[in-house]
């Protein structure tokens, strides 16, 4: 078996990590990816997973609810592990202080020097693939993908960290704990992998707004078209512009490029402006969206992509999405669809691929 | 200048092709907007020079 999936609540992380060895015992775990709910982390679930498991690279991050084949929980520890069968080597990096500007031309030549360099990654490229866990406090992921992606091919697929009750949010790598700090894995796989994006929205509007006026760092939108970006908002729906905030869940906001939609969702009206979740460059185009059906959604886009049995998929699935799947309760039929293969997933504050987007679903599929 | 990145960023591999056209989208060029005919907007111009350089390239 090259990957393994399991479920753990404990009294504490050193509980946990005492149930994962006795789960896992008998197979040689290269690396293991684990998503704790915040509970955890004043035991510090990475030292005691390094503890546990001295001989495999360990990454992670704090989660609101976790998911784990078949199953939605919430106060556990989903973990996947995988051995040489599935992963033949992998490269951990941890970035710190995300909020400033960061150089990242050094960790990803580093990255690329560890396998081989740029050649054997661009040569192979159907074998490497990263994987970006994010401490979603910093509110940097935009930057930091745009940077990565500047830096290196490697296709990073990830999430920001979540937090439960006690609103803690971490990443972790190799046995420490990271606030303000981005987590880098890259990934030489054995079978290949694939990528998946899917966000449950579709163009509501053909027409396309131009972003004239937005501060990309604070992530606030100012102007479409020229025009206060409100009212040109409230034009688009046809409501009255007093009315828009009541739109910002059902209509956000997306790019959309090569027929992918990258979507921005809306915070709140701030000053003179409206506050994203995900900061717009001037110059882009965007349309308004539509939220539609996330479960069939999701089985339409796990179908179209997984048409072979996985090793393991890992689900970095948007938190409002959790949240609304609770309220109208889907739960279950959205995890019946995971549990078709050896998964992971918890509710993410961001999703990365290609660059940060909100409300979607970023899915890596290990072969 | 558009395609002068892509292609030699990607030199060939069409995912690779396909995630750079993405990754200058979201830097804010609306690449569809524009055509080889397309009359040039000098800001633009210099945006796509600045973003070529950050990939090591000279458009």
């Amino acid at each position: 078996m090259a990957i393994k999936t399991i479920s753990i609540k404990g009294t504490d992380s050193r509980d946990v990590a005492g149930q994962a060895k006795e789960a896992l015992k008998g197979f040689e775990a290269k690396l293991l990816l684990f998503f704790a709910s915040s509970f955890y982390d004043d035991t510090n679930p990475a030292a005691e997973l390094a503890a546990a498991f001295p001989g495999s690279s360990i990454i992670g991050s704090t989660s609101h609810s976790e998911y784990c084949n078949s199953d939605y929980t919430d106060h556990s520890v989903s973990i996947m592990a995988m051995d040489k069968d599935s992963v033949e080597d992998s490269c951990i990096q941890v970035v710190e202080g995300i909020d400033k500007a960061v150089e990242l031309q050094n960790v990803a030549k580093s990255m690329e020097a560890h396998f081989g360099g740029s050649d054997e990654i661009f040569n192979h490229f159907d074998k490497y693939v990263g994987i970006v866990l994010f401490e979603s406090g910093a509110k940097a992921e935009e930057i930091f993908m745009d940077r990565l992606g500047t830096a290196t091919d490697i296709l990073f697929v990830g999430g920001s960290s979540s937090a439960a009750e006690n609103n803690i949010s971490r990443v972790y790598a190799n046995g420490k704990s990271y606030a303000n700090a981005a987590v880098l894995a890259v990934l030489k796989t054995v079978k290949g992998y694939d990528v998946l994006k899917t966000q449950s929205a579709c163009v509501m509007s053909e027409r396309k707004l131009a972003v004239t006026k937005s501060d990309l760092h604070s992530r606030i939108l100012f102007e479409f078209d020229g025009r206060p970006c409100g009212e040109v908002y409230a034009e688009v729906l046809g409501v009255p512009a007093a009315e828009i905030q009541n739109y910002f869940v059902s209509n956000p906001l997306g790019i959309v490029a090569d027929g992918e939609i990258f979507v921005r969702t809306f915070n709140q009206i701030q000053d003179g402006g409206i506050t994203l979740h995900c900061g717009i460059p001037e110059g882009s185009e965007i349309n308004v969206l539509k939220i539609g059906d996330i479960v069939s959604d999701t089985k339409q886009a796990l179908d179209d992509k997984i048409t072979y049995q996985p090793a393991g998929v890992i689900n970095f699935n948007c938190l409002y999405r959790t949240l609304e799947m609770l309220n109208k309760e889907l739960t279950a039929d959205y995890c019946a669809l995971w549990g078709r293969y050896p998964s992971i997933g918890f509710s993410t504050g961001g999703e990365a691929y290609l660059g940060h987007i909100n409300e979607t679903s970023t899915v890596l599929i290990i072969k | 200048m558009i395609q002068k990145i892509v292609t030699e960023k990607s030199k060939g591999n069409q995912v690779i092709a396909n995630s750079v056209k993405t990754k200058i989208i979201l830097k804010g060029i609306a690449i569809n907007k524009y055509t080889p005919t397309s009359p040039d907007d000098l800001a633009v111009m210099q945006k796509l020079r600045e973003i070529g350089l950050e990939f090591g390239l000279y458009v």
